[in-house]
């Protein structure tokens, strides 16, 4: 049996590092590796299911061609690389390149997926791309406009902290290892604050549970800022250092009174000003704001007034004091960081064309008409199921001619494809990834032979390019020839200019990422224009259009035509039981995350006749789910909730309800301003 | 090593579960079943009540209830670690041990026809390794290491018992933990307040074939007295045929009927064990006197092997845990016995004495129980105490001469139903069922 150390590349905060064991070329366990310091004692349970995962009997291994009766049928690599080759210059000579949609999510992360792009760009010569992202690009930006930069404290300094606020984040579920530190924080005698919707595992220990209705962040926020400054619970020093627009902000907030707050978010005043006294005087104070919160219509401006509290108690820099949004620091080889990569190019190249909105994805593609779509490439994505909206996005998939989707598994977004080529898992290719919360860069080691005819994605298309006419010679240089060996010497090339960074060296474990501030700011370097933490962000407004000062700004849904007809908000979060779509598949994961249920709080239960068990139909104009109901206090009046991942076929997939918006800033999508009415299924 | 167990904090456990797939990818567990489970103490959140997590499976007793419940020796504890090993080539799926532990750790595997368990990933600490679930919480709740339970403060879904379990926990005080919480948009009242039920592993109508067993024994056992040289040999064939039936009934309820024999293996400390062997000899015993000797003192052998049976009987229904709380069931198959005994030997005043006993029995226990009765219980509350009680009471006292067949109809039509209101009063205490009474009595707490 041999032993590698690999580190997990799904889109979720922890990016553990974990012991890997092959025997006879199958993956046969895993076990933890503790020399990561974020994950020392372990890996969750999707990750330690990737045995499973990987040895499933219902993972793709050959390509697939869709018969007429909708079934699929194994076909040879020759014949699913020739028809998409012969698909792709009829498309290209007719239609031009950009008639091809590439879409790639977050699947998998690490450096090879690059070639992806360069395979569309340099060799196919064009193609339309999505422009912003389905998770947080408005958070980012909302950080990125204040303080200039994504980064936060390393995940141990938590311990350090005396006040832990989680605004709309539930560590105990999507980023398990941080109640790790957060526990060592609350018996060395700190306090925990939780504000959200639910009453979610990561509550155990708070000593305050404010349940604001969603989207109303931003004015308790701003209300906690107002009795701050009334009481000068700020901390003035830092303020002069390092502020700009403390005056006009100052100014703003006069009317913004827990009394205010309190009619719009329905928290009490009493907990808005016990919530104060605690931000005010308890430091250091750590504030980990989740992705959740920002996905509203004013996730932007939201993220911007959780974050003025940070700055007005002089909450960033130091240990224990940490505005925890996301942590790009190991995110050491990106020319662009996130959020700005995300954003169409101000003037377009004439090659990649990029007026696809992720957000509205179903809607834009069904508008593109110079040239219309014709044909859609998906890879280490689920749109038909993660992207908002669902029945555009199916109406936009039928409206093409052509479909390959690459992929592990049978998806939603797999059934809709006209070939399926079968996807790499983690430990089919060597590559190095980076995490937005873990400050280490990591290497995921290939530790077994593709299965079955699995090619990675960087094969598939050096193996198309030669059937569009390119010799090795020419593709030598843009795209990466098949075998391992190349990807080393790519890898390796990436690595130059981190002395810190070899091949050799990550193969023994995760490494601190390069130029490292455990202590971000502890520099006290901004950079943002005026060099300064910018409570008025003139960018904002050039920019986004919006208030230069953190503002609230109603949620698109949160108004009486809303309420009237659909008078509960659909929370959609992440589960501990899969990374988006990914592992709902899996038969571990099944038994112990049966089947989809809306969680509704017994009071709106009973107002609808509904007991826990019931068959209930969920609505609003734009679909409808059927699905049993799990009546639990675990969600406050007026809120209801089907974890996102579900998929279609289980019948929980919830996008059949949202709408494709985007954010205020930074071209996130707004799929969780998502009003429902819920009522008793009877047949 | 015998002094290592599982020590598990609740302070630290978000019940993530990935201590089950841990133990899935180490012992290739089969979904649905899984050797430890994942418990949760006011899972729906109810507000002003605190709420934890238990992951739980054996906690591999110094004083095993299983191995010394299990009729076939399925069971042995390792030498070095003292780890409680299932061995399923000798289990015989009679599923008794899933009656006599508290802990829910042995797994009735039904397509597998045996029952499964944790073995403490006894290869893996052999080498002084951790257990795989140990090993792998990603939050350090669940570890492996020294126990020493002295000053223990009751922990929460693990029942009190003599077994010695090797579990450590800590921080249970953590359910104290309660955020303050705005009760108007939590939609706390308590008209909407109601907890889980909890799964009964004793469903009385799947254990139709004890029932049928049981009954047909007490019968059998008090029949016998009556048998003389000169009784017809039609009954006689009756009488050993119901006991082939019950005996036949009781192994092919077993989850390997053809591994019926192991049954007997473990004399020494099984009642089930003792109880397979007495039926088996009573009815033996029963044939040698029909039909080869047919002296007293064989009657007497077999009366006393019939009431051996019945004691076992009785020891092995010790186990479980009753919802009742008189000393005697009105279905004790000793009384029962008894009763059919006195019938048949004519003793009309002694079985009035019993059927009162009887009577009084019933109605003492049933105002104990829960007064919400289903249709179901309710028909048969009626039948099996008019029909069976007080019909053939009124019958006695007051007809001459006495209608003796119908007496006995209506004793055996109430008796078989009073047995199978035994079987439905049973119930097996578990970590799930303890958390559910737990926070029954936090939330009585608070609403008094």
């Amino acid at each position: 049996m041999k032993q590698f150390i690999t580190a997990c590349p799904r889109n979720c905060y922890s990016t553990c590092s974990f012991k890997v064991f092959v025997d006879n070329g199958v993956v046969v366990n895993i076990e933890p590796l503790s020399e990561n310091k974020a994950t020392p004692e372990g890996i969750c349970l999707k990750g330690l299911s990737y045995i499973e995962r990987a040895n499933s009997p219902e993972r793709i291994l050959y390509p697939h061609k869709k018969n007429k009766n909708g079934s699929f049928s194994r076909i040879t690599w020759d014949e699913a690389l020739d028809t998409i080759a012969q698909k792709l210059n009829y498309f290209k000579k007719e239609f031009g390149p950009q008639s091809v949609l590439f879409y790639a999510a977050s699947g998998m992360s690490g450096l090879l997926n690059d070639f992806s792009g360069t395979f569309w760009k340099e060799i196919y010569g064009g193609a339309t791309r999505v422009y912003g992202n389905l998770c947080w690009p408005a958070g980012l930006e909302a950080t990125r406009l204040t303080l200039g930069e994504n980064k936060h404290n390393a995940p141990w300094d938590l311990e350090n902290a005396k006040l832990i606020i989680l605004w709309g984040k539930n560590s105990a579920e999507s980023n398990i290892q941080e109640m790790i530190p957060l526990g060592k924080a609350l018996d060395d005698g700190g306090k925990l604050i939780v504000i959200d919707p639910r009453r979610t595992e990561s509550t155990q220990r708070a000593e305050i549970l404010a349940q604001p209705l969603p989207a109303t962040d931003g004015a308790l926020a701003l209300a906690i800022a107002n009795v701050l400054i009334e009481n000068d619970w700020i901390d003035h020093d830092f303020i002069e250092k390092y502020v700009l627009g403390y005056d006009q902000f100052k100014e703003s907030v006069k009317s913004c009174t827990p009394k205010w707050a309190s009619e719009i978010s329905s928290v009490p005043e009493d907990f808005i000003r016990t919530m104060a006294w605690m931000i005010g005087n308890i430091k250091p104070m750590t504030l980990i704001p989740g992705y959740g919160m920002q996905r509203y219509s004013n996730g932007g401006q939201t993220t911007r007034c959780l974050l003025a509290l940070s700055v007005l108690t002089g909450n960033i820099g130091k240990a224990g004091a940490c505005w925890h949004y996301a942590n790009l620091q190991s995110y050491v080889f990106d020319d662009l960081l996130e959020p700005l990569c995300y954003y169409p190019p101000e003037i377009p190249d004439g090659i990649i064309r990029r007026e696809v909105s992720t957000a509205r994805l179903g809607e834009d593609m069904l508008a593109q008409t110079n040239p219309p779509l014709k044909m859609i490439w998906v890879e280490r994505g689920n749109p038909v199921t993660q992207n908002p909206d669902t029945n555009s996005v199916l109406r936009a998939f039928n409206a093409l001619d052509f479909r390959v989707v690459v992929e592990q598994f049978f998806t939603d977004t797999a059934l809709e494809a006209d070939i399926v080529l079968p996807a790499k898992n983690m430990f089919e290719q060597t590559d190095i990834i980076g995490s937005y919360w873990n400050p280490y860069v990591q290497l995921r080691q290939k530790v077994v032979e593709p299965a079955g005819e699995v090619k990675p994605e960087t094969e598939i298309y050096y193996l198309l390019a030669q059937r569009m006419g390119f010799s090795e010679e020419q593709l030598d240089s843009i795209l990466l020839p098949p075998g391992e060996e190349a990807v080393i010497n790519y890898l390796n090339e990436r690595l130059k200019p981190f002395p810190s960074l070899t091949i050799e060296r990550l193969k023994e474990g995760p490494v601190l990422a390069p130029n490292l501030q455990e202590i971000a700011f502890s520099d006290y370097i901004f950079r943002t224009p005026s060099g300064k933490i910018e409570l008025n962000s003139n960018e904002a407004f050039d920019k986004w259009g919006a208030n230069p000062l953190p503002t609230y700004e109603k949620g698109a849904e949160a108004n009486s035509a809303f309420d009237d007809q659909y008078p509960l908000y659909l929370m959609s979060p992440n589960s501990k039981n899969r990374i988006h779509s990914q592992f709902s598949n899996l038969k571990i994961i099944r038994m112990i995350s049966g089947e989809p249920t809306l969680q509704i709080n017994p009071s709106n239960a009973f107002e609808r006749q509904i007991v826990n068990g019931d068959l209930v139909r969920v609505f609003n104009g734009r679909g409808a789910l059927i699905i049993k109901a799990d009546v639990s206090y675990q969600v406050r009046v007026g809120c209801v909730v089907i974890p996102n991942g579900w998929w279609k076929s289980q019948g929980g997939a919830i996008n059949a309800l949202s709408k494709g918006r985007e954010t205020d800033m930074g071209h996130g999508t707004a799929f969780h301003d998502n009003k429902v009415q819920v009522e008793k299924y009877s047949k | 090593m015998k002094d290592k167990g599982f020590i598990f904090d609740y302070s630290k456990c978000v019940g993530c579960h990935a201590c089950i797939v841990g133990c899935y990818n180490e012992n290739r567990t089969n979904p649905p079943i899984a050797w430890r489970q994942v418990n949760a103490l006011n899972d729906k959140k109810i507000p002003l009540a605190g709420f934890l997590n238990l992951s739980i499976a054996c906690n591999h007793c110094i004083e095993a209830p299983c191995l010394k419940a299990c009729p076939a020796k399925a069971y042995s504890r390792d030498g070095i670690t003292g780890a409680v090993i299932h061995q399923p080539e000798k289990c015989i799926g009679c599923k008794y041990c899933t009656w006599a532990c508290p802990y829910d750790a042995p797994k009735y595997n039904p397509q597998k026809g045996i029952v499964e368990k944790c073995h403490l990933c006894n290869h893996l600490i052999i080498k002084g390794h951790k257990p795989a679930c140990a090993n792998q919480c990603p939050t350090g709740a669940l570890s492996f290491g020294f126990i020493d339970n002295t000053n223990q403060p009751q922990p929460f879904g693990i029942p009190k018992t003599k077994y010695q379990p090797r579990i450590k926990t800590l921080h249970s005080n953590i359910m104290n933990s309660i955020p303050e919480m705005d009760l108007s948009v939590s939609g706390y009242s308590q008209k909407h307040l109601a907890t889980n039920k909890s799964n009964d592993k004793i469903n009385a109508f799947e254990e139709w074939p004890l029932i049928i067993f049981t009954f047909l024994f007490s019968f059998l056992s008090g029949w016998i007295v009556s048998f003389k040289q000169e009784s017809p040999l039609v009954q006689k064939v009756l009488f050993i045929s119901l006991g082939f039936i019950g005996i036949l009934l009781s192994a092919f309820h077993l989850g390997k009927p053809f591994r019926a024999p192991r049954s007997i293996t473990n004399l020494k400390t099984s009642w089930l064990s003792r109880e397979i062997l007495f039926s088996g000899l009573f009815i033996s015993s029963s044939i040698f006197y029909f039909f080869i000797i047919n002296s007293i003192l064989f009657l007497l052998i077999t009366s006393l092997l019939g009431l051996l049976l019945l004691l076992s009987v009785e020891m092995v229904y010790s186990i479980p845990e009753k919802k009742y709380v008189t000393p005697l069931h009105s279905s004790n198959t000793i009384i029962t016995a008894l009763m059919f005994g006195l019938y048949f030997s004519g003793l009309f005043k002694l079985l009035v004495g019993v059927i009162v006993l009887k009577a009084i029995l019933y109605l003492v226990r049933k105002k104990d129980i829960d007064n919400h009765l289903s249709p179901m219980q309710a028909i048969c509350l009626t039948i099996r105490f008019l029909v069976g009680l007080m019909l053939p009471l009124s019958v006695i006292l007051l007809s001459n001469p006495i209608k003796l067949e119908f007496i006995i109809y209506c004793l055996l039509i109430g008796e078989l139903i009073d047995r199978y209101e035994f079987y439905d009063d049973l119930y097996i205490n578990s970590p799930s069922r303890m958390l559910d009474q737990t926070l029954k009595n936090k939330l009585n707490c608070i609403t008094e």
